[in-house]
This record gives structure tokens, C-alpha cells and sequence, in this order.
């Protein structure tokens, strides 16, 4: 041992500078370890995020081809015809459904609460004024109006296109005036009034688009709300679109502007409420299907339908009718039409 | 081991002639003392030096940790934790923007406004400083996704001051954009900023066991060399050597006292830490809940009560989190989330009765927004002071612990350097002078 370390010392100066530069060597990497910066390793550049892509709205998804048909009313559009003369405001028949809904003090209607002309927000700041305005709330005024003789004596619910018969069925409405389309499979469902307005499936494109009817939508994706008759139709085999369902209508629309689909279909009378928030948009095509619209009231409360059809008879002939057309659509979809005939069994 | 025999050598006389004859004649079974002092003062230089290396580094190392997490970490882990607080708070003061509609006032514009700088001076500060891939990835997605967000919102509002109902739908849209891509991303650079700030914590902790055993070795080392020199030389005593050997020794100590008291520190500064990401956690949570409130009015229904189930969910969770919560003010805080869930239910009712007129909605609006109303706006408001004041105190002992970790060693590390240099010259002075005599 003694030997090695003399020997060792021999050739001591080679071996010193090789020492030295050993010492250098591993003092260096052990300061580099030390502070990890000082070595000059360059940030990692910030990685060219998959971020930035426009979302899509909530609860949006592509609905697969289904079977032919859609709307059919062949057999099932004719409602209760009215038992005679409406009873004056105030003094319902006892025992009746009205009855019920005039002792509780308030009508109970579902409604839309984004549904642009139709039922939709009241901007208006007052405290008393109605919740919503809109085409189809002032039917609801009007039936209120025949029942209490006051025509705010209402509450509003609001309810989804596919929560509308649920809330019929459960007894958490009275009726529903939401643009509600008559249809025979609904129609084992729920009871609707005789018709209030008719329309018919249209779509609506951005100003730019050449899409000019259904024709041009082969492959296409066109945005409808879900549960409502025009998904059905869109989502006919023979077109071959591809139809995407959103939960409501602006949510449709929000796509549209996001050119996230190519058109959005349903009745030209909603078109026309979506039309009227995006002047850069326009209806086109002709209408795809025939849809009359009824009020909708809960099976088998017929002295109700009766009493609603009674209301709808006197708004047709006293004017109101063409003057509730006219303050909300106007012109816009034609001429003024006349109030639909209607249809009793 | 060779057995050594002390030379007999005349008391203080002339070394050579003894070294010489040793040389001369080198008994087989004795080392020769010249040997032996350069074979120890090879031993020593290398002892030290290693000693005084790795006592040096190992505290740099665990000073620059400290150094890092005062600096660095911490400071991005708290501008990682405002990104998320400031862009759910964002969240719902857009949705009070849109509600409040024409009547809006400049100030909740002003705070989705200032939420919204904040989030970018936020995610400008990361970009700088982050090193963690993770971090700067998610900082990455934010940015890209962040125009994207603001860019609905504003849609959002443009179109609620023309009441058109599509811009709920865009708030909605906006939102959900938010609460998945934004939040999570906000989530994962917080928790990388978290993992790198644990890790300087671990490394701050070292365990300086190889350091003590090297110290421990080289006054050992120093101790023989002392009882070989005297043995065969006879000096009582070489102060080089006794200078180096007190040194070492004192250094051994420091070490020895700094380390446990550094460790406590840190041990406090965790513990602080971890009641503060607690608490963090809570306030975030309940933000969520408050944004649940405002969206959930803002949608009226159009989300098939989402809002309201997310709602119930994350105020499961507050509850959870506030009960498992301690820091100061917590009780006031566990007090106002019970008034605050029952002022939500008075909100549910005020929002799911069927609107007679517009005054449902007027008063919803006034119990979420109103700081004056003693509704869930003004009861949420207290509890979020109450949870952010805990979270200051915390973070603020975390960092004074830390200021105590680093002052427990400061000062360890170029004291090493020195005395291992001054132990290193001592010791060679002191055997070069013994190894002289032999010359």
C-alpha cells in the first residue's frame, strides 16, 4: 500500500494536470446539476396550442338517418269543436278545467322564452310589465283574457322543444302556445286546439350561401332543435343531409354564424324569428312540408279544448287574429293570409 | 495495517539523520515515516477537498432550491391560481353583464374587463418564467383559446342590448368553452407550477448525511495524522493541523445544528402551503358555484337545468372542502355558505315559480347581483373574502417559513468553501513542515 502511494508519486506532474482537469470537469457538471438555468438549456418554445378552435354549443349532436315521413296529420287534425257560446269571463262552468284555473287565480302556460318573435324576452324594464312578448304569448293573453277578463292573469313556464309534452303529461302547465306543430304521433300524447297558423319547413342560409332549397343541401349539415318535427323530416334517408340537432333555436343560429353548418330548417315562421336577429341571413326554397299549429292541452281535458277553440273561433272573426299576425310577422313571409279554417271532428 | 513504531528520535534535535537511516534501510514491517506523512497528506488534501466540495454544493444546491421556490414557484403557483380564480370570475361577471342588460352599470363591465388583463399579464408572466413543459402548454392553450372566449362574450353582449336570444346562446356557448378548455388548462398549469414548487421543497430537505460523513472522516483523518506525527516525530503539537482540525470540526457542527432547523422550517412552510391549496380550493369552487347562480339565470332554462345540477355538485363540494378547512375566518366562511345555501333555494323558487311578470326576475336579479340585498350575491361575496383573507394569511407564513429556511443556512455554503480552503492550507503547512525535516 505504502509502495503503490510512492510508485504513485513518480509520475505525479503527468498525472496532476490530468487530476486538475478531472476536477474542473466534474466541478463544472456539479454546478451545472446545481442550478439547472445556468447551463443555457433554452425554454421549451410554447408549443403551438391545439386551442383557438370555436366551439360548439352545448348538447349539439348529429342525428343519423331515420325513417321516411316526418309531419303526418292524415285522420288526426281535427279537433273538439266548441259546445256553444264562450261563458263570460269570470264565471267558468262549474266542475269544468277552466274552472280549476280560475280558482287558482292564474292561467299556467308553457312557453318559449328564446323564440325571436314568437316568445321570447321582454326588454322593457318595468317590473309589472309581461315576462315575454311574442306572437304565440299573446294568444296566451287572449285565452286569459277569456277566462279571468284580465289578460296578465298568467305564469309563465318556460319549456324545451322536447320538454313540451312531458310538461303536459306531469300537469305542470295548463296548455302549451309554443309554435307547436300537429302531428298524429303527438297526437296520441296530448290534445291540440283546432289550427292557429299554418307554415311550412324552409331554410334559412347565410346571405353568401348559393344554397337555394334542399336540392343543394346533399351532404350538408343543416341544425334543427331537438324533438321537434323538422329534425324528423330533415332526417329522411331520401335527402341525404346530414341533420345536427342543437337544444333550441339560437343555439342554431349560433352555428349558422359560426359556419359550423350550412343551413338551418324548420318552419318559415321560426326561420323568420332567427332571420330577424341576423339580417345577413335569408330564407329560401319552397315549403317541404304543410305544418298546422295548435295549442296544446293535456289528454282528455276536453271541456278545455272546447273552451280554447271557442276563443280561437272569436279571434279569427273579431279582427284580433290578422292584428296579432301583422303586429309580429307582418308582411315579411307575404301578405297578410287569412286565419286557417278550422278542422272539428 | 502496518504497525507503526514511533521512531526514537532525539527530542526536538535535527529530523534528517532518522529519515535518512529510515530510508536507507526500510524494514519491511515499518512505514517509513515520510511515506506515511505523504501518503496522509495526500489522504487529507483529498478528505477535505471532498468534504468542502460536497458540503458547498449540496447546501448551493439546496440554497438555490430555496432560492427557487421563493422567486420562482411560488410566485407562479399563485399566478397560476389567480388565472383560474380571475377567469371563472369572468365567467360570472359576464353572465351579470348580459343580465343586467341596458341597466348594466360600468362596474361589473369594469371587473369582466380587468379579469380578463389580469388573466393576460397572468399568462405573460408564465410564458416568461415557467420552465415546465406542462405549464407552458397550457399557457399555450389558453392563449389560443382566450380571443376565442372574449370574442362570444362580446358577441353575447352586442346581441342581449338588441334583446335578441341568441346572445344568451353565445354566453352559453362562451361558458362552456370556459369551464372545459380554459379552466382545465388553467388547472394544469397550476398543477405543474404545484409539482415544481414540491420538488424544490424536496430538494431544500436533502439529507446532508454523505456531507457529515466526509467532515466526520476528515477530522479522523486529521486526528491520526496528529498521533502518527507525534509518535514519530515527537512535536506536541502542529498547529496547521490543530487549525484544521477545529475548523472542520466547528463545520461539522454547523452543519450538523443548520440542517434539523432548516428542515423544521420547511416542514412549517409545507404545512402552511398545504392549508392554503386547501382553501384555494374552496374559494375556486365556490366561485363556480356563484357563476352556476348567474348563468343559470342568464339561460332561463334553455340549459335544461345544467346550471342548476352543476350547482348542487360544486356546493357538495364546498361544503366538503369547507369542512375539512382551518385557517382564520373559516368559521365565519362555513357560516355564510349555510346562509348561502339557503338564499339559493329562495332563488330556485323565485326562478322555477311560473313569471307572472317581470318582477320575479328583477328581484332574482337583485338577490345575485346586489352587494346591499341579503341575497346569495351579497352572502357569497362575504365567504369569498373570508376564504381569500385565509388564503393570504397562509400564503403569507408559507413564505416567511421559507424566509426562515433560507436564513437557517445561509451563509453554510461559502463558509464551507472557506474553511475546507483554510483547513486544506493549514494541513499542508503543517505536514510540509514535518515532511521538511526529512529533506
Amino acid at each position: 500500500m505504502g509502495d503503490a502511494v510512492a510508485s504513485g508519486s513518480v509520475g505525479m506532474p503527468v498525472r496532476r494536470v490530468r487530476g486538475v482537469r478531472w476536477v474542473l470537469t466534474a466541478l463544472a457538471v456539479a454546478l451545472c446539476a446545481a442550478s439547472l438555468t445556468a447551463c443555457g438549456t433554452a425554454p421549451a418554445p410554447v408549443r403551438a396550442a391545439d386551442g383557438g378552435a370555436v366551439p360548439l354549443p352545448q348538447g349539439v349532436r348529429t342525428v343519423p338517418p331515420g325513417p321516411a315521413g316526418g309531419v303526418s296529420v292524415s285522420g288526426c287534425d281535427a279537433s273538439l269543436a266548441p259546445s256553444g257560446p264562450l261563458p263570460q269571463p269570470g264565471a267558468m262552468p262549474a266542475g269544468s278545467a277552466m274552472e280549476r284555473i280560475e280558482r287558482r287565480g292564474y292561467l299556467i302556460a308553457g312557453v318559449d322564452q328564446d323564440s325571436y318573435l314568437f316568445g321570447y324576452r321582454n326588454s322593457s324594464s318595468d317590473p309589472h310589465a309581461s315576462p315575454l312578448v311574442g306572437f304565440d304569448i299573446d294568444f296566451v293573453r287572449e285565452i286569459a283574457q277569456a277566462i279571468f277578463g284580465a289578460p296578465d292573469r298568467v305564469r309563465y313556464r318556460i319549456v324545451t322543444q322536447a320538454g313540451r309534452i312531458p310538461a303536459l303529461q306531469d300537469g305542470s302547465v295548463d296548455l302549451v302556445v309554443d309554435m307547436m306543430t300537429v302531428d298524429c304521433e303527438r297526437a296520441k300524447q296530448i290534445a291540440f286546439s283546432s289550427d292557429y297558423v299554418d307554415a311550412g319547413q324552409r331554410f334559412l342560409v347565410d346571405e353568401s350561401s348559393t344554397v337555394r332549397g334542399i336540392g343543394d343541401l346533399a351532404g350538408r349539415k343543416v341544425c334543427s332543435a331537438t324533438g321537434t318535427t323538422s329534425i324528423q323530416k330533415l332526417a329522411d334517408p331520401s335527402y341525404h343531409i346530414v341533420p345536427v340537432a342543437a337544444v333550441n333555436w339560437a343555439d342554431c343560429l349560433v352555428m349558422l354564424q359560426q359556419r359550423q353548418v350550412d343551413a338551418i330548417s324548420t318552419t318559415d315562421l321560426l326561420l323568420l324569428g332567427l332571420q330577424a336577429q341576423d339580417p345577413y341571413t335569408r330564407i329560401v326554397g319552397p315549403q317541404i312540408t304543410f305544418e298546422r299549429h295548435g295549442i296544446g292541452m293535456p289528454m282528455g281535458e276536453d271541456d278545455l279544448v272546447r273552451f280554447v277553440n271557442a276563443v280561437l273561433e272569436r279571434l279569427r272573426t273579431d279582427g284580433t287574429w290578422a292584428a296579432i299576425y301583422t303586429r309580429w310577422i307582418g308582411t315579411r313571409l307575404g301578405p297578410v293570409p287569412p286565419p286557417p279554417p278550422a278542422v272539428y271532428q | 495495517m502496518t504497525v507503526l513504531k514511533s521512531p526514537r528520535t532525539a527530542p526536538g534535535g535535527s529530523p534528517a539523520p532518522p529519515a535518512r537511516a529510515a530510508s536507507r534501510l526500510p524494514s519491511p514491517r515499518r512505514l517509513d515515516t515520510r511515506t506515511g506523512l505523504r501518503a496522509a497528506a495526500i489522504a487529507i488534501v483529498a478528505l477535505l477537498a471532498a468534504a468542502g466540495l460536497a458540503t458547498t454544493l449540496g447546501t448551493a444546491a439546496q440554497d438555490s432550491a430555496l432560492g427557487h421556490a421563493a422567486t420562482r414557484a411560488e410566485p407562479l403557483g399563485v399566478v397560476t391560481e389567480e388565472i383560474y380564480r380571475d377567469l371563472s370570475d369572468a365567467d360570472a361577471a359576464a353572465a351579470q353583464v348580459l343580465l343586467a342588460g341596458p341597466e348594466s352599470g360600468t362596474a361589473v363591465q369594469q371587473r369582466y374587463d380587468s379579469d380578463i388583463q389580469r388573466v393576460s399579464s397572468g399568462l405573460a408572466a408564465v410564458s416568461a418564467d415557467a420552465t415546465s413543459p406542462s405549464a407552458l402548454d397550457a399557457t399555450g392553450e389558453i392563449i389560443a383559446d382566450l380571443p376565442v372566449y372574449t370574442r362570444l362574450v362580446g358577441t353575447a353582449l352586442a346581441d342581449s342590448r338588441q334583446n335578441l336570444p341568441v346572445g344568451a346562446a353565445y354566453l352559453r356557448e362562451a361558458s362552456a368553452l370556459l369551464r372545459t378548455r380554459l379552466l382545465s388548462a388553467a388547472r394544469q398549469a397550476h398543477d405543474a407550477e404545484t409539482a415544481d414548487l414540491d420538488g424544490d421543497g424536496a430538494a431544500a430537505a436533502a439529507d446532508p448525511l454523505g456531507e457529515l460523513a466526509l467532515l466526520v472522516a476528515c477530522v479522523a483523518a486529521l486526528g491520526l495524522v496528529q498521533v502518527f506525527a507525534f509518535r514519530r516525530t515527537n512535536r506536541m503539537v502542529n498547529p496547521g493541523l490543530a487549525v484544521a482540525t477545529v475548523l472542520v470540526l466547528a463545520l461539522a457542527v454547523w452543519t450538523g445544528l443548520a440542517t434539523p432547523a432548516e428542515r423544521g422550517a420547511l416542514a412549517r412552510a409545507a404545512a402552511h402551503r398545504q392549508t392554503a391549496d386547501a382553501l384555494v380550493a374552496t374559494e375556486l369552487a365556490a366561485i363556480q358555484a356563484h357563476g352556476d347562480e348567474l348563468l343559470g339565470l342568464a339561460a332561463r332554462g334553455e340549459d335544461l337545468g345544467g346550471y342548476e345540477r352543476d350547482f348542487t355538485s360544486t356546493s357538495a363540494s364546498v361544503s366538503r372542502l369547507l369542512a375539512a378547512d382551518h385557517g382564520s375566518g373559516i368559521a365565519d366562511a362555513r357560516a355564510a355558505q349555510q346562509d348561502w345555501l339557503a338564499d339559493h333555494r329562495n332563488l330556485v323558487e323565485l326562478e322555477t315559480e311560473p313569471q307572472a311578470d317581470n318582477s320575479a326576475n328583477t328581484r332574482a336579479l337583485l338577490l345575485l347581483t346586489s352587494p346591499a340585498a341579503a341575497g346569495s350575491g351579497a352572502v357569497f361575496a362575504r365567504m369569498d373574502t373570508d376564504l381569500r383573507n385565509a388564503v393570504e394569511t397562509e400564503e403569507s407564513s408559507y413564505r416567511t417559513a421559507l424566509g426562515e429556511a433560507q436564513s437557517d443556512l445561509s451563509g453554510l455554503a461559502s463558509a464551507a468553501a472557506v474553511v475546507a480552503a483554510v483547513a486544506l492550507a493549514g494541513a499542508a503547512v503543517g505536514i510540509n513542515r514535518r515532511l521538511r525535516e526529512y529533506r
